[in-house]
């Protein structure tokens, strides 16, 4: 399967998903998009940037945090994603292990579920490196 | 062309009628502070051809200048700016939406602000996505609900382990008394900043509600308020709930 269908099929297993990009962590760059709405490259090349400095972020305090203790109802953490929510939207990314990996992100509909959206986007992200090379 | 020359010092002291009132817009680029509303606000963007920065001054000096060019309002800018670019409207709709929320504090509830326009540069709005009067009516018309901002609150402070209000500037201004992580993991290894641009961009500022699982069960909340950041160590079980709160309390 292609990279432009993996991000398709993404993009329609995700419920309230507009918009799924693929780009490089290290270039910042958005390589290859499935979008209900077609979005300008500078945006996508910000939406790139801002995932990029997200992941890095979680993975510095993904280091600090560990031995802090655990709260309550405690959830498995993986340090390489992060979740934004802005005004009209919410957006999930999802990081290679290396700093200069892939990024994946999906742009969801207020109130959708990160959690379907975050798992969903990882299985596509482990898969892709291989479709690609 | 009358008019013009009365407004470059040979006429009365102010303009008395619409006509004049753009002529010594145009004719003078000292800013001429008026009483304004919501209502004039709209009306001022509507009738605004080239562009102009329009400058609203509350009586307690908080002030807003607002980017409007070809009858449509093409930015916002706070004087303790927080949002930013990377995370810039992408259609009307959503430019309206966050037009609005930055204006609401100053000219909601019917309150008046002095205005003055003053001629500006279109490079600005190069990229820019701006709304219409209308469409920024229609956002204003909803605003966030005082409900909305306490239920984020409260989920806060029952749940946070640690929490830090932070300036614009980068201070603190205070934490919880439940701070029991070192001061709020300091500042969010200093808001996780300067350690990211290795491509040579600047850093994104953080606009939104941004959440960062932070290892053992942990995330961390970094949220942007009206005049800094609100920082939060959270069980990350409660990621879909912090966020869904601050989107009710910052939509329109």
């Amino acid at each position: 399967m292609t990279v432009q269908a993996q991000l398709d099929e993404l993009r329609a297993a995700i419920p309230g998903c507009t918009l799924v990009a693929y780009g490089d962590r290290a270039a910042r760059l958005v390589l290859r998009t499935s979008a209900a709405v077609a979005w300008r490259q500078e945006l996508l090349d910000r939406l790139c940037a801002r995932g990029a400095h997200s992941l890095t972020a979680a993975e510095q305090l993904d280091v600090r945090l560990t031995g802090v203790g655990e709260p309550p109802d405690v959830p498995s953490a993986k340090g390489c994603e992060a979740v934004v929510a802005t005004d009209g939207d919410v957006r999930v990314f999802v990081g290679a292990d290396r700093a200069d990996g892939e990024v994946l992100c999906c742009v969801l509909a207020p109130g959708a579920d990160t959690h379907v959206a975050l798992a969903k986007a990882r299985a596509v992200l482990d898969r892709l490196p291989d479709t690609v090379g | 062309m009358t008019a013009l020359a009365r407004y470059h010092g040979e006429g009365p002291a102010a303009p008395s009628t619409r006509l004049q009132e753009r002529l010594y817009d145009l004719a003078i680029q000292v800013p001429r502070h008026a009483p304004a509303d919501l209502a004039a606000v709209f009306k001022r963007i509507d009738e605004t051809i080239l562009p102009r920065a329009l400058t609203l001054t509350a009586r307690d000096g908080r002030s807003l200048r607002l980017l409007v060019s070809n009858r449509r309002l093409m930015r916002v800018e706070t004087t303790h700016e927080t949002t930013a670019e990377d995370d810039a409207p992408v259609d009307p709709e959503a430019a309206a939406a966050v037009f609005a929320r930055r204006l609401q504090p100053l000219l909601g509830d019917g309150q008046k602000v002095e205005m003055a326009c003053v001629r500006y540069s279109a490079d600005a709005f190069f990229w820019n996505v701006g709304c219409s009067a209308g469409l920024l009516a229609k956002a204003m018309g909803a605003a966030p609900a005082r409900r909305a901002v306490q239920s984020l609150e409260s989920l806060l402070q029952d749940n946070a382990s640690a929490r830090a209000e932070v300036s614009s500037a980068g201070q603190v201004l205070s934490r919880s008394a439940r701070d029991s992580v070192e001061p709020v993991l300091a500042a969010l290894l200093e808001l996780v900043a300067g350690q990211a641009g290795t491509a040579g961009l600047r850093p994104p500022s953080y606009a939104g509600c941004t959440f960062l699982p932070a290892g053992s069960g942990w995330g961390a909340m970094i949220a942007a308020r009206q005049d800094g950041l609100s920082l939060a160590i959270v069980p990350a079980a409660l990621r879909d709930q912090i966020l869904q709160a601050w989107q009710a309390a910052n939509q329109r």
